[in-house]
Formats: structure tokens, sequence, C-alpha cells
């Protein structure tokens, strides 16, 4: 084949997917940008009109604390996430392969039910009559008439409810490839348990951890349906903020300019992704996520 | 060396999180009580009702008919695009890589408001319509990525055997190349359908009046139903995606 | 001796990397011709070129007095065995050997007998219907030869058809292949970077370094006068002693002196002035080694040194002898002892000694690209 066909395959082969996400992926996100330049229409939508008025109303709507709350909020789950992913991961690595597949697939079983059936069922568990709450004052631990539902301690676990398994996947897959005969070594060497732990196996998995990181964190800054379930006023986040100006007031300017504000937020994280695979194989370490 | 049971009590803690809402809401489900919460007995007739409900119907349909449009196309398109990225390489296939990437790592708020923008900027109608769109867009890049990741377990000398033996490109595709990549296109297919039929914020930003799906339906009730009926839904969309994973298991095992 | 099949000139570069450097090969009808070379000297390319998989930035390849170079692969009669097998994953056995005249469309019923000759013929008439990955390595890989051969092909390549197979079993697959040749009697045109696997199957070989060939011959012509240092490292081992040429009487016998050794004699190899710097090869299995001294006769060369290490290996037994700055390779067959006899031991004083006939001048220490 002459390399003029080749080339034309080639474009045959990618201008399609191409194509499609740059009319439908570059240009609305670049639209993110340059709609915050617009003046709302008074009667809901776009105006015709370019001007600052969106920027000084994001200025003057105070959102900082909303801001605030969705970074800290994710940080936070994505953290419990990590934690309570890493022992599950190490364990399933250990399992004989065979048992360890079973028991990844029971992990993420739970999750081929839908999105909002996963939340609603927290409502039912957090319910003021509900299971857990009952229990609770019967131990004594909370006072009948508190609240387990609409406040960020809700959110947040939720928010670990949804992700846990998006940090478990790529921290698995980085402990399967694992070499556990360097732990052994470790020790033989005389490091303790934790030491091994922490100086060969952690090192060993770094790059599944970042992916579980990045996997879980960004999507959690963009959460949206999970404070407006089981969130109330006080637990709102940024994505609740963007829907409101869209679904309550149709002030889609404002909203996109709150979109773009979390858009540069994620995009921090992002760049740590786009870092990765080079300084990863500066280390000769793992492959990329 | 005595190993650490930590893993094991986590394992088995995480399981337990990760099952208990679930199991809950199933046995709230079969509550007769009308608020759900304390237990009244046992009882089907949330089940009942929910056959009788049309807007769920209605939803259920919308919901099929988006998912069956998106997946058509996605698969397509996700099956060209995980071909160029594996049989080439160079500047168009990093840049090309990147696009198909970059929708992956996107929150769903900031893909539903942009597209949303898209729409209202060019005057298009909201409706099952513009839900197809944003949902062909969010599927491509999972099909992609699927159908590359299948690419990369093959040994691409067999395309080369194929020419050897006295295939032409055309040949070689019919014959060699679309049933080696069947099962990956099978799976991406799988995958684009569940994400298209599970998908709630996406479509929430760019649904129309008229074009409400199961899950847009799911949250309106959630917000302003009652919990019971919910519950049946629950119960039911539960049984039905579990029953889907144990054939696709058996189907998976068959196969092999 | 005409050409069959013919590559002429042949370069192939990738990026800036050349990895075919103006290679020249002819293959005669019905022969089995080896490329034989270390791992990424180009055998592979230059294989695929022939095959039509790549083209070639210069030169020609000519089947039979047609020049081809232009022809895509389904359109040369020539087939592959490749390297990795490359059986189709998603079809049976059958299917595999089937593809190619399934693609000439040929008539099922016509093509049913060929499939179950070949399958045969490579003893799988039993596992039509397994697939690839039931297979083990050595069935895979006569699936592939009988996918190849279905097609009675002018040519057939041949890509380390037997490097994924444990030692036994390649050691019978030859024997296979070599009945399978004479069967067949189609040329072959085999890949390897196994010396043995070449010698014992080739007519000829052509032993590539580096994306040159470095000498064309008969399986004793590269042992016995391998032609450059790096063809009498790479087949066998070898012995290279440096020195002076003393006088160099064309054709005849050399005398050279060798530092540390004193004077020694070669008969064969480079022609070369008196004065001149060379190499002398002598292979391990033409040195002798004995305790009692091996008297100068005509043409010996013999020189003293002391046993630095031994190492029996059943059939033979190996020496390492320090004589001077040199550490000379000694291979013993141990048949050779005579009952009750005691083989030299480790840091005994030994004479080392060898034929004339079996030194030869390879050139110049510096010896240039092939160093
Ligand atoms: N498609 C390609 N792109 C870039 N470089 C290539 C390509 N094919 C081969 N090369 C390079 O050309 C050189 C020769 O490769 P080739 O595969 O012909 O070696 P080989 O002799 O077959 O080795 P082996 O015994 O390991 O199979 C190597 O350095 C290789 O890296
Ligand atoms: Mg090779």
């Amino acid at each position: 084949m002459t390399r003029a066909n080749r080339r034309r395959a080639e474009w045959l082969m990618t201008a399609p997917s191409v194509l499609w996400l740059s009319m439908f992926f570059v240009i609305p996100t670049a639209m993110v940008f340059v709609m915050a330049f617009r003046v709302p229409d008074p009667y809901g939508g776009l105006g015709k009109e370019w001007g600052l008025q969106t920027i000084e109303a994001l200025w003057r709507g105070s959102y900082g604390p909303v801001l605030w709350r969705t970074v800290w909020m994710s940080v936070l789950a994505t953290m419990a996430c990590l934690a309570m992913a890493l022992p599950v991961a190490y364990w399933i690595a250990r399992l004989p392969k065979s048992a360890g597949r079973w028991v990844l697939a029971i992990i993420v079983v739970p999750f081929w039910t839908n999105f909002l059936i996963r939340i609603y069922a927290w409502k039912t568990v957090l319910h003021i009559e509900g299971p857990l709450k009952q229990a609770l004052v019967t131990l004594g631990v909370v006072d009948p008439s508190t609240s387990l539902l609409f406040n960020s301690g809700a959110v947040i676990v939720v928010l670990i409810y949804n992700y846990l398994p998006f940090a478990i996947l790529p921290l698995y897959a980085a402990a399967e490839r694992f070499d556990f005969g360097l732990v052994e070594a470790a020790r033989d060497l005389g490091a303790g348990r934790w030491r091994a732990m922490a100086s060969v196996f952690l090192p060993g998995i770094s790059q599944g951890l970042l992916t579980a990181f990045l996997v879980t964190f960004i999507p959690m800054l963009g959460s949206y349906a999970i404070p407006d379930i089981v969130g109330g006023t006080s637990a709102e986040m940024i994505g609740n903020k963007i829907a409101q100006r869209v679904f309550s007031d149709r002030n889609l300017p404002l909203a996109s300019a709150l979109a773009a504000v979390l858009a540069l937020l994620m995009l921090l994280p992002a760049m740590g992704l786009l870092w990765s695979p080079r300084s990863a194989s500066r280390r000769g370490g793992g492959r990329g996520a | 060396m005595r190993r650490s049971r930590l893993p094991l009590l986590a394992g088995i803690g995480v399981l337990l999180f990760l099952y208990l809402p679930m199991v809950a809401l199933v046995a709230q489900s079969f509550n007769a009580s009308r608020f759900g919460g304390r237990w009244m007995g046992f009882s089907l007739k949330w089940y009942a009702r929910l056959f009788e409900n049309r807007p769920i119907w209605d939803a259920l349909w919308n919901s099929l008919f988006v998912a069956l449009v998106g997946t058509g196309v996605s698969v397509v398109l996700g099956t060209l695009s995980g071909w160029a990225m594996h049989r080439y390489r160079g500047g168009l296939q990093r840049v090309h890589h990147s696009l198909v990437y970059a929708p992956l790592v996107v929150p769903d708020v900031l893909m539903g408001i942009s597209l949303l923008l898209l729409f209202v900027n060019s005057g298009v109608p909201l409706g099952l319509g513009t839900i197809s769109l944003a949902h062909i867009t969010f599927c491509i890049s999972y099909v992609a990525f699927v159908v590359l990741g299948r690419l990369q377990e093959f040994d691409d000398s067999v395309l080369d055997a194929a020419r050897d033996l006295g295939a032409g490109w055309w040949t070689t595709f019919w014959r060699v190349v679309l049933p080696m990549l069947a099962p990956g296109i099978a799976s991406g297919a799988v995958l684009a359908f569940t994400l298209s039929i599970d998908d709630f914020v996406i479509t929430f930003f760019v649904a129309g009046p008229g074009s409400t799906t199961l899950p847009v339906h799911v949250y309106s009730m959630i917000r302003h139903g009652t919990p019971t009926l919910i519950n049946a839904l629950s119960g039911l969309l539960m049984a039905v995606t579990f029953g889907l994973v144990l054939l696709g298991q058996r189907f998976i095992r068959q196969s092999r | 001796m005409d050409a069959y099949f013919r590559l002429d000139g042949i370069r192939k570069a990738f990026g800036g990397h050349e990895a075919v450097k103006g290679v020249s090969i002819d293959i005669r009808r019905g022969e089995v011709f080896s490329l034989l070379g270390p791992s990424g000297c180009g055998k592979t390319t230059l294989l695929r070129i022939a095959a039509g998989l790549e083209a070639p930035d210069a030169g020609g390849v000519f089947l039979d007095g047609e020049e081809i170079t232009g022809l895509p692969p389904e359109r040369r009669r020539i087939n592959t065995v490749f390297q990795s097998y490359a059986l189709f994953p998603h079809m049976s056995v059958w299917d595999n050997v089937a593809f190619g005249p399934r693609v000439a469309r040929r008539a099922e019923a016509a093509l049913r007998p060929d499939v179950g000759r070949m399958l045969e013929m490579v003893g799988l008439a039993g596992r039509a219907e397994a697939r690839p990955r039931q297979l083990s390595g050595g069935e895979r890989q006569r699936v592939a030869l009988a996918r190849a051969l279905i097609n009675r092909p002018q040519v057939l390549l041949l890509d380390e058809p037997l490097a994924a197979l444990d030692r036994k079993l390649r050691q019978r697959m030859l024997l296979e292949l070599d009945r399978i040749h004479d069967e067949v009697g189609i040329t072959f045109l085999y890949v390897t970077h196994d010396q043995e696997e070449a010698m014992s199957l080739s007519d000829r070989i052509a032993v590539m370094n580096a994306g040159r060939v470095e000498q064309i011959g008969t399986p004793a012509e590269v042992y016995e006068r391998p032609a450059s240092r790096f063809v009498a490292e790479f087949i066998g081992d070898t012995n290279l002693m440096e020195g002076v040429v003393l006088d160099g009487a064309a054709g005849g016998v050399r005398r050279l002196e060798i530092p540390g050794l004193g004077e020694v004699l070669a008969a064969r190899g480079r022609d070369s002035g008196a004065g001149e710097r060379v190499l002398v090869s002598v292979r391990p299995e033409k040195l002798h080694v004995s305790r009692g001294s091996l008297p100068p006769g005509s043409g010996r060369n013999v020189i003293r040194g002391r046993v630095e290490d031994v190492s029996y290996r059943g059939a033979e037994t190996r020496y390492w002898v320090r004589a001077g700055a040199l550490r000379i390779a000694v291979v013993e067959q141990n048949a050779r002892l005579q009952h009750g006899e005691r083989p030299p031991t480790w840091d005994e004083s030994v004479w080392v000694g060898w034929h004339a006939d079996d030194a030869f001048v390879i050139g110049s220490p510096a010896g240039g690209e092939t160093g």
C-alpha cells in the first residue's frame, strides 16, 4: 500500500469521531467559557449582547463558600475512598485469581443499578424513621430529633458510596501487577509490616493510587445529584448552583460562568493526569491508566 | 509470616457497606406502610401500583429509544476510532487520543451545561433528539477504549497473514478483523447501552418537554412523588439488572 | 547456477535507522536457504520485503525471472510462516488451513480433500475442529505450516518457526520440516538466529550482521572457512589469536608470530603480506591437549600452557588453557580417551597442538565494521 493510500485510510477512520467530538464536545466546552461574557436574557436564556455583567454577578453572588465546600467535601470523600479501597484492593490481589474475580464482580454489581436509586437507597437508610437512625437512637448515640439527612455528612457518605468502586478498580489493577515478593524481601530485611507497606507496596502501586485519586476526585467536584437529593441547602456544591441557574432562573450566562469556574477547578488535578504518564516513564514505572 | 487480618476485615466491611443500602431499599419495597419507615407488614401492593403507572412506562420507552440510538451510532464511531488509534501512530492519532480521552474525565454537569449551551445557541429544540446526540457523544469514548483494549490483546501479524494468504483489504476486514473484534464491539455496545440507560445528569440538562427518560422520571419521583412507588420501582429495576448481569455471566462463560 | 528467487540490493530504513543495508541473495529452485544472524540484524525485515508486506527503499525482488517488487502480498505466490504463527484465533484449525483456498474462491468441495491432506501431512488430522488457543506450541506451528503450504507457493518463507518451541520439540520439528521439504519440493527461505537449526536444515546459509550479509555458503563452508571475524565468532566457538605475518606465501602455509606464543603456522584463509597484523581462528575441537609432549610434526603447531579450567560435559570435556596472554578453549571428545588414561586436570602443565590446516587467517584485528 502506498503512503498516500495509508494516509487516506487513516483519515477515513479517524475523521468521524474527531468531527463528532469537535462538534459536540470541543465547541460546547469552549462555549462554556465564551457564554460567560454574554448578558442574561430577562426572559430566561442567553441574551444577545456581550458584557461583563455576568462576571460581576459571579463576584456579587458570593459563591466563595460553595466553592470552598465543594473542594473540602470532595477532598475528604476522596481520601476516605482511598483509605477504604486500599486494604480491599490489597485483599483481592492476594486472593487466588478466580476468587479475586468473583469478589471484584460482587463489588461492581450494585453499580449496575441506577445511579439515582443508589442515592435514594441512602435516603431510605438515613431517613428519620430509617434503620440506621433507629439503631443509633436505641444505642443512645443520637437524639431522636437529629436528622441524619440533609447535611454535609450525608453528602460525604453517599459520595464515598458512589465512587468507592472507581477507587478500588485501579488500585486492584495496580496491586495485581505488583510483585508481593518485594514485601517479603523488605520484611526479610527487617522492615516491620507497616514499614514494608509504606516503603515498598505504596510506591509500587503509585500509578494506581494516582488514577484512583483522579477518577474519584474529579467527578466528585462536579457532583450534582448527590448533594441535591441527600444534602440540604447547607451542603450545596457548585454543581447545584449551576443547575439552579439553569433550571430555576434560566440565567444561562451565569450558569456557564459557574461551569467555567468548575472547569478551571478540575483542570488542576487534570494537569496531574497529563503529567503523570511522562513522570512514570521517567522513573521507569508502571503503565499509564 | 502471619498475614494481617486487616485486609479481610476491610473487605467484608466494604461489601456490607455496598450492599446494606440496597437490602434496606428492597426490604422497604415490601413494606405495607404508606410512608415507608416503620415496618407495617409484608405487601406486594406497591409493585401492583407500579404496573398501573403510565408515565413510568412512557419514560422507559423513551429511555430505550435513546439507548438504542445512542448505542447504535456510538458503536460505529467508537469502533472506527479505536481501530484508528490502534493501527496508526503519529501526530493525528495523538490529537485523536486526547480528544477521545477528554470526555471521560469531564464531570457530567459540565458536559450537560456545555451541550445545553450548544443546543440553545444553535436553536435546536430540546427533546429526544438532543438527548440522543448527547448520549452518542459520551458513549463514543467508552466504546473506543473498550475496542482499543481488545485490539491490544491481538497479534497484529494475523493481518499480515491474511494478506500473505491472498486476501485483499476488504476480505481481510470482513473475514479477519470484524470477527476478531466482535466480542470487543459487543462489550462496548453493552457498556454504551448501560451508560445511556443510566444517565441522569446530562440528560436532565438537555431534555425538553415530553422527553422524560426513566432516570429523569425517577428523579422527579424522588423529589416530589411518594416513596412507596420509588421503592417498588427500585426493587424491580434491581431485579432486572441483577437478572441481566447473571444472564450476561452465563453467556460469557458459555462463549469461552 | 541460476537464481530462482532473487533479492537484489535491498535497502530499508525505518525512520533514521537502517535495518537492511544493501542485501543481495540468489536462491535456487527447491533449495532450503537460511538467513542466519543475531537478533535485530534485519532478518524479519528482509523476509517481509520478500513477502511484499514491506516495500524496500531500494533494490528489487525477482521470482522466476519476473520482477515482483511492487506486487502486493496477496498477489505473490509466496507464503509465510510467521514468527508468532499468526493463526486466526476465531477460526478452527480447519478454517485456518482453508483460508487461502477460500480467499482464492476455490469451491468448498474442491478444497476439502486438499485441507484434509495437508492436515494429515502435518499430523493434525484429528484436531481439525480445535481452536488455535487449544493447541500446543508445536501443533500451532504445524497449522501455520499447513496453512501456508496448501496454497502451493513458489517460495515458502519461514520466520524463526521453531523459536517458541522447547529444545526436544525443536529437534523433532527440524526433522519434520526436512521431511516436508523433501515431500513438497518447494523453495524454503528460512530465517533463524540459531546456528544449529540453520546448519542442519539448509543447503546454503547467508550469515547476516547489522543489516548486511557477511558470508554466503554451505553450512560446511561458513563453519570451516569463515569469511570474517563476525562469522567465525557467531557460528560455533573459536579461538582468535592476534599476530603478525612473518612470510605470506600466497595459497600456501603462512608463518605467523603470535606474541607470547611464538611462531605458529596457518594454512588457510585470507592472503596477507609479510608484516601485516592479522587474526588467526582455530575451532576448539580442532585443538588437542596432552600432558605428554606433542612433537612438532609437519604443519603441527604446539604450544605450552597451564590448565585453568576443566568442565566435563559427558560426551566431551572442555579445557581452558592459559598460554601467555591468551586463554585457549579446547574441546576433547571423551571417546578418544584410552582406557585407564588420565585426562589433564586443573593447574597441570600441558601441551596444546593443532594442525596448520585448521588455522585460519581472517583479516586484521581492527576488523572493519565486523568487530
Ligand atoms: N516497523 C518498524 N519500525 C521501526 N523499526 C523497525 C520496524 N521493523 C523493524 N525495525 C527495526 O529494524 C531492525 C531489524 O529488525 P528485524 O525485525 O528485521 O530484526 P530480526 O533480525 O528479525 O530480529 P529478531 O531475531 O529479533 O526477530 C531492528 O533494529 C528493528 O528495531
Ligand atoms: Mg525477526
